[in-house]
């Protein structure tokens, strides 16, 4: 062979390196589109939501547009983000922060106290706020605010304000452009964001996408990221589908409802509690994609999730069921939308059955038990497990000092779940499944740190 | 009843009666024709059902079969079979097999009887399903109990079984007994298919389904399914959904068995009476136009006909109740003919001419009879004083030739006589003529009571009279009496001939008894006495004049007593036997009725009776 022949060979050998280098550099430019099951009516943080999936939804979309004064970082650890650093007062019942400097709403406004304060105050109306020299803020209580710096982690205290034309507008990396209420969002990248402009141009996001078509646009390439149930995960693998989950956010409970014949049955709530078999609910239905919960918090989170006993007891149920002679029929309500507490509901009646128990599904209430889907919000127990606790209702028995120690969380958690009206079920992560032009996904997977972190990700060309 | 009434009820039994027989015949004939088209209707739907629940049968025994054949049921069974098996791997596989081969019901079941998967029930994976196992020989589909989440259901199965390294997989499938099953029935007119699931204890109306869905009133099957269930066997029972009877509708219940015999479902085909009833109705309706028809006609008939029958008769009767009224000359007039009824005119004419004519003959004998008796009693009455003057006479004669010293003597003696004898012979005739002249009453108010007392003192002398037995004259006079309108004069006439009667039926002496009633409105006079009684024969000729059965008697009391009494329009009656004595009653209205004083000169001169007479000693054969 002759020399420029040898030459061109290489030159041809070194070409799809060269390219390939290129195409694993991160480049600016590109919508990524997102399709999820839930959905979302308003981004204001002051709409009451009642869905935690919508919860959640709300709190990755706020985290697009906005900022906390405060964050939890990649440890667990509140970090600076809007406030630079904040002080104490005396007895916890005050808090100056100070704010960072020349950070601009996405509408050109400047972040000010006054600001902070107004966004706040209508989360808080019982705090005090006292904005001065512009930078700093002071917020107060009557009562102390141990809880303080958690509670303005969470993605619900991101700082908005209402532009000229009414539209919300943050800090955040991206802007709202278009928002149809509980069906599309599109943002795009804002170019002055204080921590800089993102990779992507725009984010366009479905909501409530059924779960087929959502694989099935990933499949053709007409969306970039989808939501997956657990009962897809399998699927999108074989279908070499990259996938992603987080940690346990949520939280699968049976909780009866005080004052129904069935639910004030305490032999009835025993024996329903050790008659479900969560293994099953995790291997099967969940498609092992979560995990057994036999407590209100999540294991990863506490440490002490396997003191709690996952394992059911369908003999001892059946024993409490004979003893009972004739328990009333329980009616178990679930969100008949959400597939995922439908299929669990279905696997608790045949469960409750098997023990001799008449528990009928049913799509609404009057229900004498219900099957609740929990968030977990925030990424430290305490404040998580008052947030669950407020959540169902049993704030008023929850005993915890400022600081907890992990047996004090253990003894609150085990007095939470006595007499069993509540049974914790299964913890479920957040899954995605990801396009192949999805790049630097770096979701950190924990609920209430930094949620998709989009302003990392960008999207690989197009091949031709 | 007349006979144009009779002839009338005749016919229109008649006519009722020969539409209600042609009405019953249709009717029963419609009845028996409807019965037989609904059983033939039935045993078809039912031969149907058997060939479409056998038909549904094998497809379920095909479909089972094509998914126990597919390669991916042989993967999940070589896969499972493996340790350590991931089952969950395939929880939903039977969902997606059961819709590509259109079965409502498909278990994937592991050699141990645990669910792999389940389309009825997902949530049941785990769990064991003997029964697959076991029915897993049965060569065709049979029915049986699927458990659901909400509710069992029943279906048509069939179990085939996956072999795989010596263990058997089995894949149970089925088609569920619903409405769907129940729509797809054919069903003739009038009919419908109900399904019972018999998937609790005891009837549960909403286990009732009907193609259209829940069927109204379910509790009405109750009982005929209690029935069956106890069988179970084929029943057939008629219900009314309604008090109309066109609501009626006749059951056929056909029990419908699982594998292990037991009862699952009952198909209730059901077969309306509506169209019989309505068409009994339309027959019912026809008839009784025909038969109002029928009676209206046989009104007009039986007018014509009893005009042309009874018309006749009537006639007839009339002239029967004329002679029974003592118009003998009466003649029914009808047209001439040969009818029955033309004769019986005929014959009836000809017995009231010779009724007439022997009436006439009879009063002739009677009248002749009558002068022989009253010429025998004017001989027998006028001889005793005409002995006497001839004796007298005699004795003139023989004084004047004899002892002609002594003739002044017998002359003053014989004229004496004679004159005595001669004024006895006026007694007699003025008693005839009396008779012959008597008066019509003159009524005014009268005391009866009164007028009793006055005429027994006129009597009480001769009741006590010496060489005489005494006779006991006693009163019973009702006071609250009131007066009565009659002649004064006429009643004592009559009532004293009575107590004159009574005087000579007791010559031995005895009591006489006089009692006034009042009765209603009318005043009654018994007079009784304790004589020798009548016999029958005397009682009958009693009251007719110139008969007495004494030897003094002219006849005429009684005769006088009778017709006073009838001229003041009462009635006088007698009772008396032979040694018992006799009693006498009289009734008298308040008020006599208009004109009664012409009836006994009438009557009187009628009879042609002469007239004269005293009655009083001439009556009373007692």
């Amino acid at each position: 062979m002759k020399p420029t022949g040898l030459l061109f060979l290489a030159l041809l050998s070194l070409a799809p390196a060269a390219h390939l280098r290129a195409a694993e550099r991160p480049r600016y430019g590109g919508s990524v589109r997102i399709e999820l099951g839930s959905s979302l009516a308003s981004l204001d943080p002051a709409a009451p939501l009642a869905d935690p999936r919508a919860v959640a939804l709300r709190d990755h979309l706020l985290l697009l547009v906005a900022d906390r004064l405060v964050r939890y970082g990649p440890d667990g650890r509140v970090e600076p983000a809007l406030a630079l650093s904040w002080t104490a007062g005396p007895g916890g019942r005050t808090c100056v922060f100070t704010l960072r400097p020349d950070v601009r709403f996405q509408d050109g406004a400047p972040l000010t106290a006054v600001a902070v304060a107004d966004a706040l105050r209508v989360l808080h109306p019982g705090w005090r706020f006292r904005a001065a020299a512009g930078e700093s803020l002071e917020i107060g209580s009557d009562e102390p605010l141990p809880e303080l710096l958690s509670e303005l982690a969470a993605p619900v205290n991101s700082i908005l304000r209402r532009a000229s034309d009414g539209s919300l507008v943050g800090t955040g990396p991206f802007r709202l452009a278009e928002w149809q209420p509980g069906r599309l969002a599109r943002f795009l990248a804002d170019d002055d964001a204080w921590v800089g402009r993102p990779y992507l141009d725009g984010i366009e996001i479905l909501m409530g996408r059924a779960p087929r078509e959502r694989l099935l646009d990933l499949a053709l390439g007409q969306a970039d990221v989808v939501a997956l149930l657990p009962e897809q995960v399998r699927q999108a693998i074989q279908q070499s589908m990259r996938v992603w989950s987080s940690k346990a956010s949520e939280l699968f409970a049976l909780e009866f409802v005080h004052g129904r014949p069935a639910a004030e049955d305490a032999r009835l709530r025993e024996a329903l509690a050790l008659a479900v078999d969560r293994t099953a609910l995790r291997d099967v239905l969940l498609e092992k994609q979560g995990a057994s919960a036999a407590s209100l918090l999540p294991d990863w989170l506490t440490g002490y999730g396997f003191v709690f006993p996952v394992a059911g007891d369908q003999a001892r149920a059946r024993q409490l069921t004979a003893e009972d002679n004739h328990p009333p029929p329980l009616r178990l309500a679930f969100d008949s939308s959400d597939p995922v507490a439908a299929a669990i509901a279905g696997r608790i009646a045949v469960d409750g059955r098997a023990a001799g128990l008449v528990v009928t599904p049913a799509g609404a209430d009057p229900a004498d038990a219900r099957l609740v889907r929990l968030g977990i919000e925030l990424p430290e127990p305490r404040p998580a497990l008052l947030a669950l606790a407020r959540t169902l209702g049993i704030a008023d028995r929850l005993r915890l000092p400022a600081r907890a120690s992990p047996e004090e969380l253990l003894a609150a958690e085990r007095t939470l779940l006595a007499d069993d009206w509540v049974v914790p079920l299964v913890d479920l992560p957040e899954l995605y499944a990801l396009g192949p032009r999805v790049k630097d996904w770096m979701a950190s997977g924990v609920p209430g740190v930094d949620g998709w972190r989009l302003e990392d990700v960008w999207l690989a060309e197009e091949s031709k | 009843v007349s006979l144009r009434l009779k002839l009338l009820l005749v016919s229109t039994l008649l006519v009722l009666a020969s539409v209600a027989a042609v009405a019953w015949v249709v009717t029963e004939l419609a009845r028996r024709a409807f019965e037989r088209a609904s059983e033939q209707h039935t045993a078809a739907l039912v031969e149907q059902f058997q060939r479409d629940f056998s038909g549904r049968g094998d497809e379920v025994v095909r479909r089972v079969a094509a998914i126990a054949d597919q390669e991916s049921i042989l993967r999940m069974a070589i896969d499972v079979s493996r340790a350590p098996a991931d089952r969950a791997l395939y929880v939903n596989e039977a969902r997606a097999l059961a819709a590509a081969h259109q079965l409502d019901f498909l278990d994937l079941v592991a050699p141990d009887g645990a669910i792999i998967s389940s389309a009825g029930w997902p949530a049941r994976f785990g769990y064991k399903e003997d029964w697959i196992v076991g029915d897993a020989n049965q060569s065709g589909a049979f029915l049986a109990r699927w458990e659901l989440p909400e509710s069992p259901a029943i279906a048509l199965t069939s179990v085939a079984a996956v072999r795989v390294g010596g263990r058997s997989f089995y894949v149970a499938g089925g088609l569920a007994l619903d409405r769907r099953f129940l729509a797809s029935l054919v069903l003739p007119a009038g009919m419908r298919a109900l399904l019972y699931l018999r998937l609790a204890p005891g009837f549960v109306p909403t286990d009732l389904l009907s193609a259209s869905g829940f069927v109204d009133q379910p509790e009405k099957l109750a009982p005929l399914i209690a029935r069956v269930e106890q069988g179970p066997r084929e029943l057939r029972a008629e219900l009314a959904w309604s008090s109309d009877p066109a609501s009626r509708e006749t059951f056929y219940a056909l029990p419908l068995t699982g594998a292990d015999h037991d009862l699952l479902a009952i198909l209730l085909v059901g077969s309306s009476d509506r169209d019989r009833v309505l068409l009994e109705r339309y027959i019912r309706l026809v008839s009784t136009l025909v038969a109002a028809g029928g009676i209206l006609l046989g009104i007009l008939l039986s007018w014509w006909a009893a005009s042309w029958v009874s018309r006749p008769v009537e006639k007839l009767v009339a002239g029967a109740r004329a002679v029974a009224a003592g118009k003998w000359e009466t003649r029914v007039e009808l047209d001439s003919g040969r009818g029955e009824l033309s004769q019986l005119a005929r014959a009836f004419n000809q017995m009231t001419a010779q009724l007439v004519e022997q009436r006439d003959r009879l009063v002739q004998a009677e009248r002749v009879a009558a002068w022989r008796e009253l010429a025998r009693r004017l001989a027998h009455e006028l001889k005793n004083p005409l002995f006497p003057l001839q004796i007298t006479v005699e004795n003139l004669e023989r004084a004047r030739d004899s002892s002609p010293e002594q003739f002044d003597e017998v002359f003053r003696e014989s004229t004496r006589t004679l004159l005595a004898e001669l004024e006895n012979l006026k007694t007699i005739l003025s008693r005839f003529g009396d008779f012959a002249r008597m008066p019509a009453p003159v009524v005014e108010p009268v005391d009866v009571n009164e007028l009793v007392r006055d005429a027994l003192k006129l009597f009480e002398a001769q009741f006590r009279a010496p060489g005489r037995p005494a006779i006991d004259a006693r009163l019973d006079l009702d006071e609250t009496l009131a007066p009565i309108q009659a002649d004064p004069g006429l009643l004592r006439r009559a009532l004293e001939n009575l107590i004159l009667n009574a005087m000579d039926a007791m010559p031995a002496g005895g009591d006489l008894r006089v009692a006034t009633r009042r009765k209603d409105s009318s005043a009654e006079l018994v007079v009784s006495d304790t004589g020798q009684g009548l016999t029958p024969e005397e009682r009958d000729r009693l009251f007719t004049p110139y008969y007495t059965s004494k030897q003094h008697g002219t006849g005429l009391g009684l005769a006088i007593v009778q017709s006073v009494v009838s001229d003041h329009g009462g009635k006088i009656s007698v009772e008396s036997e032979p040694g018992r004595g006799t009693t006498f009653r009289i009734e008298l209205p308040a008020r006599p009725p208009a004109g009664p004083s012409s009836a006994s000169p009438g009557r009187a001169s009628e009879q042609g009776t002469p007239a004269g007479g005293e009655a009083g000693r001439s009556a009373g054969p007692s």
